[in-house]
């Protein structure tokens, strides 16, 4: 009887010792993730720092990764493409796995092209489209930090600026409750936007293999 | 006594024959293999049209989960679809009107079978086609058709009275299980959903 009380006792002995080693490992890890950014005290100075490089960006390229968080899947829903952008508003996101899709936007139009077919959408006749399309460009461009549609949070660290915009302008705030950047301090170039929706899904995108001001011909951004 | 029994039993074996059978004409997508399918849909509405990515998940032998992206970002639809009735768990703005859920919910509804689940139905076959005929009430019915002898469905359209509403397609790639892809068209306005099945 004693030996099983002993037993038990040495049992929640080592227990409570493996939560104290947990928390005490916890502890550190998530003040140090606390730690890695510090608010950015001159915000004006940051956006007038930001606009002057991102001025200077008239072309953008780069592979892209898209994960889609959807609460119902256990597991993200991965694509991948490329990305380009050319100043000032034509964009174009060609998604080739898990399947072909095409997103083009050239200024005032809207073409999708997937396996299916391919269809012209007017901006002004589909506010989502735009709304989703003119944020993307917004974040690469910098853009949004001069919109009135968020309230904005900026911090750093040695190699990010880390901004967190929340939107305020009613269509945004009815779709997306946090949208998040982190900005490449080597170039402000964006190296993730994550858009973080009212449902509770989000989806993230992550930029790699950029490549700034090459030639892109403005038949990029049409699609037979 | 032992008529009695005999009647019981054919009684008995007629009953769990139906209810098979009536497993066998659901469309396959109903009896999906895979309790989650990834579709690339398009939605075309008049002369506007909407692509995106649609989730189907069994959550139950009778419930199915429909969730609707737009490819590029947010959530735009999340349905619950039981034989009895849709759940709307989230629904983007602009489609948060009770006719267009109600619309998605019948068009889904009848693309997987839910609205016949474990309900009867009558066969009719014929040379060309086999046709299963679920009578939903109010002059309402849904039947499939599939091939003689094949119970794969590949066709299936909804009617009320002598009015055909919607009428739909299951295709079948033979390098994977189940549907491929499926089109639904509606008769009486310009509407028509595509789905192509997303392999992983």
């Amino acid at each position: 009887m004693k030996n099983r009380k002993s037993s038990r006792s040495g049992g929640s002995i080592l227990i409570t010792g493996i939560l104290f080693f947990m928390c005490c490992n916890f502890v550190p890890i998530t003040a140090a993730n606390a730690q890695n950014y510090t608010p950015v005290k001159d915000v004006d100075g940051f956006k007038k720092l930001y606009a002057s490089k991102l001025n200077s960006m008239n072309t953008l390229k780069s592979d892209f990764i898209q994960e889609k968080s959807i609460s119902m899947l256990m597991n993200k829903l991965t694509s991948n493409g490329s990305f380009i952008f050319k100043k000032s508003n034509k964009l174009r996101m060609e998604y080739a796995n898990p399947y072909p899709y095409i997103f083009v936007m050239n200024d005032d139009h809207i073409i999708v092209k997937d396996d299916l077919k391919k269809s012209n959408v007017s901006i002004n006749s589909n506010k989502m489209f735009k709304m989703i399309s003119q944020l993307t460009v917004d974040c690469v461009t910098g853009n949004i930090l001069n919109s009135n549609d968020f309230d904005v949070k900026i911090s750093e660290n040695a190699k990010v600026y880390f901004l967190v915009l929340k939107p305020n302008q009613k269509m945004i705030k009815s779709v997306f409750t946090e949208i998040d950047l982190l900005v490449a301090k080597i170039d402000f170039t964006v190296d993730r936007i994550d858009l973080k929706e009212t449902s509770g899904d989000s989806t993230t995108l992550i930029f790699s293999n950029k490549k700034i001001n090459t030639q892109i011909s403005d038949e990029a951004f049409n699609v037979n | 006594m032992r008529r009695l029994t005999l009647i019981s039993c054919i009684l008995g074996f007629c009953i769990i024959w139906g209810k098979l059978a009536s497993q066998t004409a659901l469309p396959e997508l109903c009896n999906t293999y895979d309790s989650v399918g990834l579709y690339n849909i398009t939605i075309e509405f008049s002369k506007n049209s909407l692509s995106g990515l649609l989730i189907l998940k069994k959550t139950s032998d009778s419930t199915f989960r429909l969730v609707l992206n737009a490819e590029m970002g947010p959530k735009l639809l999340d349905l619950e679809l039981s034989p009895t009735g849709y759940k709307t768990i989230y629904a983007f703005k602009k489609l948060n009107r009770k006719r267009i859920l109600r619309t998605f919910y019948e068009d889904f509804g009848a693309l997987s079978g839910i609205l016949v689940w474990n309900k009867s139905f009558s066969i009719d076959t014929s040379e060309v086609a086999t046709s299963f005929s679920y009578d939903l009430g109010k002059q309402k019915k849904i039947i499939y058709c599939s091939e003689p002898a094949n119970i794969r469905i590949n066709s299936g359209k909804e009617v009320v009275g002598k009015s055909v509403n919607t009428i739909f397609y299951y295709f079948y790639d033979p390098s994977i299980l189940g549907v491929s892809s499926m089109k639904l068209e509606h008769q009486h306005f310009q509407m028509a959903i595509l789905l192509n099945k997303i392999i992983l």
